[in-house]
């Protein structure tokens, strides 16, 4: 284990040296191909004009916020500060978001969050590490399903799933810690990716709902490797015809319970991702996405252990530019066990319709019953809004 | 599984090895473009198709494989890919085609851009910071680029120096004949006034002396309103707007409403290669549209 952990120190040191020890007949070259580097062919017309590119990092700013107003809540399920989950107003999330390239070798990228005053990622990512590897190192979310790298803004609902809330966290499962991630060499996209993350909650960069903090263990500080998280992510992309797209992940994540010192949790994963969107004939904003997330959690607890259950399924139909509907169906429940904060069961079903103005600004109007465990269904109608000002990346696909 | 691990890094390691110059392109114009000009020892690759909108493309994970694989990225620029290329670049993990290195052509560094905002303001619009990027809508500046990729290709394979000056000696003809031959084509309709659905045929009307009059579209990127566009019918009242023209990409209802009310003939015109039938390379492209401009 400790080699993993020099070799992954190590890896951009590597690809800098190589970087650097360019034979002397490619420098000449370099340097001769410097001097004539203005294209001899262009029109005399042509001019560089991107005189409005500066050194300046991109800078965004997103804000989530809306209304909410539920009945017959006997038994809410809390989702967290970025959540309407109570009646009335809610800033679900004010968000800074800071990225540029560091050098030639790394980029750096960070979102922080007003809401709650909490950096939820700071990482910096290598860009040319040899043999298709790619390594980042800082704050970031855990590889575990798909929902769990997207923001607030960038899912198809008001809320995060149940799934996401009762397994991961009720902000993003993440921490302090390290990446690396492999693109194979295959016809097709095929990424395996290898998580280590930090569990020191002292200095609150880690957030999860299912593995305790290394301080649970009494001692304050690690024992050994055991004490941090692991996580182990696989992703296949198929374009199945034009129109047709298929994502298919399987995730993995290992540490300690948060129910007995130096014991054991896992969560096991699966994510499917269907999309239709025809770009050969005509207007081509039309597209119907089909998520499907499910997870597996063991935890290991006094005496016995505890296994939870639970899944969703979202279609968003993208109607044209401006509109889309989507629909939600959520399902958790335990196989096995009793020591858990949440109820047996949850489930909740949601549907929405959503306004895009410009890619920059949208409202939305959900309508979600929820089952909180053994307690009447309790209704709930949400009304959000989100402007983004400045430069914000794509999201994964 | 131990083989599957040992084949996959046996692949690894034989993918440098492939001979021809990997060009992956963001729209399908500069990939025709490298493709002439490549022949057989380019393989190009464009990532969205011709019929696509290049604003909002998706960030396809397969896109990460196409550009790990380039030795050359050829792109629009002007933050026209700034929605869904980024990502792909950064997941690419292929250093030969990050900015800055010779397997990164930014197109709108060797064309003079126009609509060059003053100030960035959003409320304007989805304006592009550099300038109007549909520069690929100009014969000029996709000239420009031409001569771009064709000087890139020399400095990435220069062991093929004499097959690409051959291949440019040709690609240069072609673009002088068939330049003149739509030049005198569109000459009876210099002056002509046009509509536009998106700002984004500025380039080519310029190049073929037709004037534009408004757009569909109240501001860029924001899509027509029945207000708005009433309010353009008024304006064009009497102006003898001759066409409306837009690419196959936006919706058509309004435009239909539009040139059926003030007269005019709607046009669906290919903005890109591959866009209509038979429009695989840049020169059928303008002939489709020279053609449906000047069709009786």
């Amino acid at each position: 284990m400790q080699t993993i952990f020099i070799l992954l120190f190590l890896l951009p040191l590597i690809a800098a040296a190589q970087e650097e020890a360019t034979d002397p007949e490619l420098a000449a070259a370099a340097a001769a191909d410097a001097v004539e580097s203005a294209p001899k062919n262009e029109p005399a017309s042509a001019a560089p004009s991107a005189g409005w590119l500066s050194e300046n990092p991109d800078i965004g700013l997103v804000a989530d916020g809306g209304f909410g107003v539920l009945w017959n809540r006997k038994n809410p399920i809390e989702q967290g500060g970025h959540s309407i989950d109570k009646q009335g107003f809610a800033l679900q999330g004010l968000e800074l978001v800071i990225g540029h390239a560091v050098d030639p070798y790394f980029r750096f990228d960070l979102n922080f969050q007003f809401v709650g005053m909490h950096l939820e990622e700071a990482y910096i990512t290598s860009l040319s590490l040899p043999w298709n590897f790619q390594v980042r190192g800082g704050v970031m979310s855990a590889q575990m399903g798909r929902e769990n790298q997207k923001c607030i803004h960038s899912i198809d609902f008001v809320n995060y799933s149940l799934l996401h809330t009762r397994f991961l966290s009720q902000e993003h499962f993440s921490g302090l810690g390290g990446e690396i991630s492999w693109l194979a060499p295959t016809p097709w996209y095929l990424m395996l990716i290898g998580q280590i993350l930090d569990t020191k909650s002292s200095i609150g960069l880690f957030r999860s709902n299912t593995f305790a903090p290394v301080e649970f263990t009494g001692k304050g500080d690690y024992d050994g490797l055991e004490d941090f998280v692991y996580l182990a992510r696989i992703v296949n992309f198929f374009e199945l015809a034009t129109a047709w797209s298929l994502n298919v992940g399987l995730s993995g994540a290992w540490g300690q319970s948060r129910f007995v010192p130096d014991n054991r949790a896992t969560i096991y994963g699966a994510d499917i991702l269907l999309k239709y969107r025809d770009v050969e004939n005509g207007d081509d904003s039309f597209a119907w996405r089909l998520d499907i997330e499910a997870l597996l959690r063991d935890q290991q607890t006094p005496g016995d252990f505890s296994r939870d259950i639970g899944f969703f399924v979202s279609n968003h139909f993208q109607i044209d530019k401006r509109w889309s509907v989507a629909a939600r169906g959520e399902w958790n429940d335990r196989l096995h066990g009793t020591a858990d904060f949440a109820p047996d069961m949850q489930v909740r079903g949601a549907a929405n319709v959503t306004f895009n103005p410009t890619h920059f600004s949208k409202f939305r109007l959900e309508y979600d019953i929820t089952k909180n465990g053994d307690t009447p269904p309790y209704h709930g109608v949400f009304l959000q809004a989100e402007v983004v000002i400045g430069a914000h990346g794509a999201h994964i696909f | 599984m131990r083989k599957l691990i040992a084949m996959l890094i046996a692949l690894a390691f034989l993918t440098p090895l492939h001979a021809k110059v990997h060009v992956a392109a963001t729209i399908p114009d500069y990939a025709a473009i490298a493709a002439e000009l490549g022949g057989e020892r380019v393989e190009a690759i464009s990532l969205i198709k011709g019929a696509q909108d290049p604003h909002f493309a998706d960030a396809l994970p397969s896109h990460v494989v196409r550009l790990n694989r380039a030795d050359l990225i050829v792109l629009t620029g002007c933050g026209l890919e700034s929605g869904w290329l980024p990502p792909l670049m950064m997941q690419s993990r292929n250093d030969k085609i990050q900015p800055g290195s010779l397997g990164y052509l930014d197109a709108s560094t060797v064309v003079t851009l126009k609509e060059i905002p003053m100030t960035i303001d959003k409320s304007q619009g989805d304006v592009h910071p550099g300038g109007n990027p549909h520069f690929y809508l100009g014969p000029a500046e996709l000239y420009a680029v031409a001569a771009a990729i064709y000087d890139r290709l020399k400095k990435i394979d220069p062991e093929g120096t004499a097959y690409y000056d051959g291949r440019w000696s040709i690609f240069r003809a072609t673009y002088q004949r068939k330049t003149a031959e739509w030049r005198a084509k569109l000459a009876p309709l210099k002056g002509t006034k046009v509509v536009e659905y998106h700002k984004s045929w500025l380039y080519f009307l310029d190049w073929a002396g037709l004037i534009s009059v408004g757009a569909l579209e109240p501001k860029p990127g924001i899509p027509p309103s029945v207000r708005h566009v009433t309010d353009l019918l008024a304006a064009v009242q009497g102006k003898n707007v001759r066409f409306v023209i837009q690419e196959i990409y936006h919706p058509q209802k309004l435009s239909h409403l539009f040139a059926e009310k003030s007269g005019a003939k709607l046009l669906l015109l290919p903005s890109m290669t591959g866009a209509a039938p038979g429009t695989d390379t840049v020169w059928a492209k303008f002939d489709y549209i020279v053609n449906q401009l000047t069709e009786k």
